[in-house]
């Protein structure tokens, strides 16, 4: 009698398990035209998850009320996002609309029927190439193809505290000559040399110093690959330069406070008061530091980077597609959604909510950037910008972080090792990862 | 000087428990006070050490944007069906290899348990993510449950299965056998009763497996209704996984430990007593 | 009757059955599938996956950078397991006697247990900050420091391997999980019989005697048993390594586990990764076997 009871127990629990296991399945849309359903991921923007969620139900509200299709969304946290998207394009569960990155990665290990589809159609109809910037079209067009349309963009600019500088009576840097000034002015050391207030930091959390490189070797003048994107050259002067002047800075002329410690974020630092500039931030730092550090408000601002000679390219850019998967089996949908998502008016509420900047040259032309004073910068910054994703496959190798080539050179520079062969190494180590 | 060695003896031993409660208490004391300082406080460089006053509206902010019930709920399902069918299963296995030790499928059973602890879990996960995947259980409670069931079986069962060797004196189920009981019956009836302190302790370490678990969750689900707990506070790690806001990320961590901790201390006086009686000898 | 008898027989087999079927679908299916692909070069960017034996072994055996990360592995497994074993041994000890509140430091020392690893990570990080940190902030007012210590950064190298950072993660690692093994303590210890205690000191032994002479030689099987599980857990240890600094700076914290995780998710290379994981298992299958050969010996008695 027991063990009936006991075997009548393991069904039950086998049956609700299963019951409560089909319904959560949500697995690709069904696209039957009836009740047209499509899924998206997008990654985590801004500092406030609640932003993005409601900025993303009245999208998505607003969508179906003009097309009748529904959307999902699912907000994906970055430190696993490649991952999904590595599954994605091998076979596994993939949405029918997603915010990519690494484009020509991830087609690259696209298996058959899988991956970001090609969507030159799509681009005609908005508009054509010269909608977006050159970042834009860079990360979304491999060989000729769109399979994206950009969207969100980033652009490096100089964070500072206005404070500081009226205190030193000092002019905003704009080459790397006056950068070194201010920075010197600015610091405070004690007899030891240790530094109690840094004039300048580095924007590199977690140890990050590859991007900040990037920054610098723009400036310098120089390029991280030849112009046909075969090999990479950064192992010329400018290469040189720019690693010795973002080592310099800490070393030498000591007014850098930047290092290699896990736990050291530059925009905290500067949140504290314990440093005057950030060399290199995002968009998104102004809300930061206004929901961090309210009693800074009104003390700090944005200025385009200085470079060696005070003109020309200064900074990188960087944009990201949003790409329909192949494997959806509502293609009409899909490019319903994203002609909608990736419409200027879209954009420019999204770029709003979200702290972001915009790949499409006309969002960026609206007054919402080009009258604000911190987000103005970042306009001027864009016409003086260069790539800062190489389009090639291997990309995300060769910028993988922590262990790949660029990152893992830039590192060891800061941590102190020889430039000349830290140089050496990361570009063999970057043209190795080309050449298998 | 009796009284005065009894009483050096009993100041030693609070003075060196109090010593390893501050390291332990350490993170926790810092998590809860960031927490609530204000805002303006909480990029203090060096730090404040006691918030000068108490703000609360970190954990309604907090509260008010993550769904965190719901997460809670998720954590609170998956853990415990992880718990019941790893349980369920660890326990008649344990009792089949305790008892019938001699023969070669238990051994060889046996055998197979101690060698899946040595896989590092990582190896398998791609390899098992598409298996789940094409049996339709990607972004499904069951992928999860029936993963971590699986990993938390082979300690289970080597707990159990020491646990029924040591604890269950033969003759008790001798004489069951006698009376006529059948082998499962026996089981059921006489030595599970008796070993339930052992059962605890297994069923508190498959929660804990379950619980903490981040990397399977997140290969897993796309969906953001399934999310457990320990995904979920990923949330507020924003952008290049830097810039989080730290009084929120603390405040988030407070919501959601605390409340494991007070739970599990009701519960560690049945884990001890659950792994002692020579379920620990190996 | 008769069919009662026949399922009887078959009894304990029905009652492993589940257990082991679920082991070898969800663990040693994809473990064996993984062995295969290591002797693949499986790179998800490249169209081809050619055989290429044992390649994969050797490229990484012989990269310096490789073994260096096996060093690290194998001195924090070792060193966290000894400290933690010794605190654990020393609470467990003190939590065992007739004091009150014992329920009350159990309870705390369980804590870290049950905290997700990513909480333990962030705070932990936050907690040595330089410029944030409480250690750093209290180290500087006693006045025991003139500058703070950058624990996560510190690049010097001690007798060419060990670092700060690599002390650091060690000590994060030991307050994670020493009460995992200061329960298993207790539970041991709470099986010795007071009666030897009480004649040992009617003999005239004082503590530290009864320590070595009793307490050590009767919960010897538990410290085995608790030191093999853990040792095997610490050495493929991910979280702490991970989350904490992903593995930096510069690779001095860098630990096998996470090294799979990068080759196979950062760079791809699921044939490399799968080997790096082999090598794992075979590291640690060493010590593993006098522990399987010793508890199949305690079956036999």
């Amino acid at each position: 009698m027991k063990k009936v009871v006991g075997i009548m127990m393991i069904l039950v629990l086998c049956v609700s398990l299963i019951a409560c296991g089909s319904p959560e399945n949500e697995g690709n849309s069904t696209g039957d035209g009836k009740e047209a359903e499509i899924t998206f991921w997008m990654q985590k923007y801004g500092s406030d998850p609640a932003v993005q969620d409601k900025l993303m139900q009245e999208v998505t509200a607003d969508f179906k009320e003009k097309t009748g299709i529904t959307v999902k969304y699912s907000i994906i946290d970055w430190d696993s996002a490649l991952t999904k998207y590595t599954l994605a394009c091998t076979g596994g569960e993939a949405p029918d609309v997603a915010d990519i990155f690494f484009t020509s990665s991830l087609i690259a290990m696209s298996n058959e029927g899988c991956g970001p589809m090609e969507v030159n159609d799509v681009v005609a109809e908005m508009g054509g190439d010269e909608t977006w910037y050159q970042a834009g079209k860079d990360e979304a067009n491999i060989d000729g193809d769109w399979y994206g349309i950009p969207w969100r963009f980033d652009t490096r600019v100089l964070l500072y505290n206005t404070e500081d500088f009226k205190e030193a009576g000092l002019e905003v840097p704009k080459t790397w000559d006056d950068l070194i000034e201010a920075g010197k002015v600015l610091t405070e050391a004690d007899d030891k040399g240790n530094i109690s207030h840094a004039g300048l930091a580095w924007y590199a959390g977690m140890s990050r110093f590859d991007q900040t490189w990037f920054t610098l070797l723009a400036q310098a003048g120089g390029q991280l690959m030849n112009n046909d994107f075969s090999k990479f050259v950064f192992d010329s002067p400018e290469g040189e330069e720019s690693l010795q002047f973002l080592v310099d800075c800490i070393n030498k002329e000591k007014i850098c406070a930047s290092s290699v410690d896990a736990s050291y974020d530059a925009v905290s630092e500067f949140m504290a008061g314990n440093v005057s500039m950030v060399y290199g931030v995002t968009g998104e730092t102004k809300t930061s530091i206004e929901n961090q550090a309210p009693q800074l408000n009104g003390k700090f601002a944005s200025a385009v980077l200085p470079n060696k000679s005070g003109e020309g390219v200064s900074s990188i850019a960087f944009s990201a597609p949003i790409s329909i998967f192949k494997s959806t089996k509502n293609a009409e949908a899909s490019k319903e959604w994203v002609k909608y998502f990736c419409s200027e008016e879209v954009q420019l509420k999204v770029s709003q909510e979200l702290a972001l900047l915009n790949s499409n040259i006309n969002v960026m032309k609206d007054s919402y950037f080009t009258e604000d004073e911190w987000l103005k910068t970042f306009v001027e910054q864009s016409s003086r910008s260069q790539s800062g994703d190489m389009p090639i496959s291997a990309w995300s190798q060769v910028d993988a972080w922590p262990d790949g080539p660029i990152p893992a050179m830039c590192n060891k520079v800061v941590a102190g090792e020889d430039i000349q062969q830290s140089l050496s190494e990361g570009v063999k180590g970057a043209n190795d990862l080309i050449q298998k | 000087m009796k009284k005065f060695k009894k009483t050096k003896a009993m100041v030693l031993h609070y003075a060196g428990l109090l010593l390893v409660s501050l390291f332990v208490l350490l993170p926790y004391y810092w998590m809860i006070i960031t927490s609530v300082k204000p805002k303006e406080e909480v990029m203090l460089s060096p730090p404040t050490m006691i918030p000068s006053t108490i703000d609360f509206s970190n954990y309604i902010q907090v509260w008010k944007t993550l769904p965190l019930a719901r997460y809670l709920l998720n954590s609170l399902f998956v853990a415990s069906m992880t718990t019941i069918i790893g349980v369920v299963l660890a326990v008649l296995c344990g009792y089949s290899l305790s008892r019938y030790a001699y023969k070669k499928l238990q051994k060889g059973a046996t055998i197979l348990m101690l060698l899946t602890q040595l896989i590092p879990s990582v190896l398998p996960m791609i390899s098992l993510y598409f298996i789940m995947f094409k049996l339709n259980l990607a972004n499904t409670y069951i992928g999860l449950i029936i993963a971590y069931s699986v990993w938390a079986i082979p300690f289970c069962t080597l707990m159990m299965k020491s646990y029924f060797t040591t604890t269950i004196p033969h003759e008790l189920e001798e004489s069951a056998t006698i009376d006529g009981c059948s082998k499962f019956g026996t089981f059921f009836r006489i030595c599970l009763p008796i070993s339930i302190p052992g059962v605890v302790a297994t069923a508190i370490f498959s929660f804990i497996l379950a619980w903490n678990d981040y990397m399977w969750a997140s290969i897993m689900l796309s969906n953001n209704d399934l999310k457990p707990v320990s995904v979920g506070i990923y949330d507020y790690v924003g952008q290049f996984g830097g810039n989080a806001n730290l009084a929120l990320t603390m405040t988030t961590a407070v919501i959601v430990t605390i409340p494991a901790i007070i739970l599990f201390a009701f519960l560690q006086k049945y884990l001890i007593s659950g792994l002692s009686a020579g379920a620990v000898k190996g | 009757m008769r069919a009662r008898n026949k399922l009887d027989r078959y009894t304990p087999i029905i009652m492993l059955l589940p257990a082991v079927i679920g082991i070898v679908i969800v663990s040693v299916y994809p473990s064996l599938d993984a062995i295969r692909m290591s002797l693949f070069d499986i790179q998800l960017l490249k169209a081809e996956s050619p055989f290429i034996g044992f390649d994969n072994y050797i490229t990484a055996l012989t990269d310096p950078e490789f073994l260096k990360v096996i060093l690290n592995t194998i001195f924090f497994c070792v060193v966290s397991l000894f400290l933690g074993a010794v605190l654990a041994m020393k609470i467990a000890t003190q939590l065992v006697r007739e004091y009150p509140g014992k329920a009350f430091f159990r309870s705390i020392f369980l804590s870290p247990w049950v905290t997700p690893p990513l909480v333990t990570a962030t705070v932990w990080r936050i907690l040595l900050s330089e410029n944030f940190g409480p250690v750093n902030s209290v180290l500087l007012k006693l006045g025991l420091i003139d500058q703070p210590i950058s624990f996560l950064g510190s690049t010097t190298q001690y007798l060419g391997f060990f670092s700060i950072p690599m002390l650091v993660i060690v000590v994060i690692n030991v307050w994670s999980i020493f009460p995992f093994m200061m329960v298993m303590f207790i539970a041991g210890l709470q099986t010795i019989p007071k009666e030897l205690y009480e004649a040992a000191q009617v003999d005239g032994a004082n503590k530290r005697q009864q320590f070595f002479k009793i307490t050590l030689p009767s919960i010897m099987p538990v410290i085995q048993t608790s030191i093999l599980l853990e040792g095997i857990w610490q050495f493929n240890n991910f979280n702490i390594s991970y989350l904490v600094a992903k593995g930096g700076p510069l690779n001095l914290t860098k630990l096998l586990a996470v090294e799979v995780y990068n080759q196979a998710f950062s760079n791809f290379k699921y044939g490399y990764a799968s080997g790096v994981s082999v090598i794992m298992v075979l590291i640690v299958l060493i010590p593993s076997i006098f522990y399987i050969r010793d508890s199949l010996k305690k079956e036999q008695r």
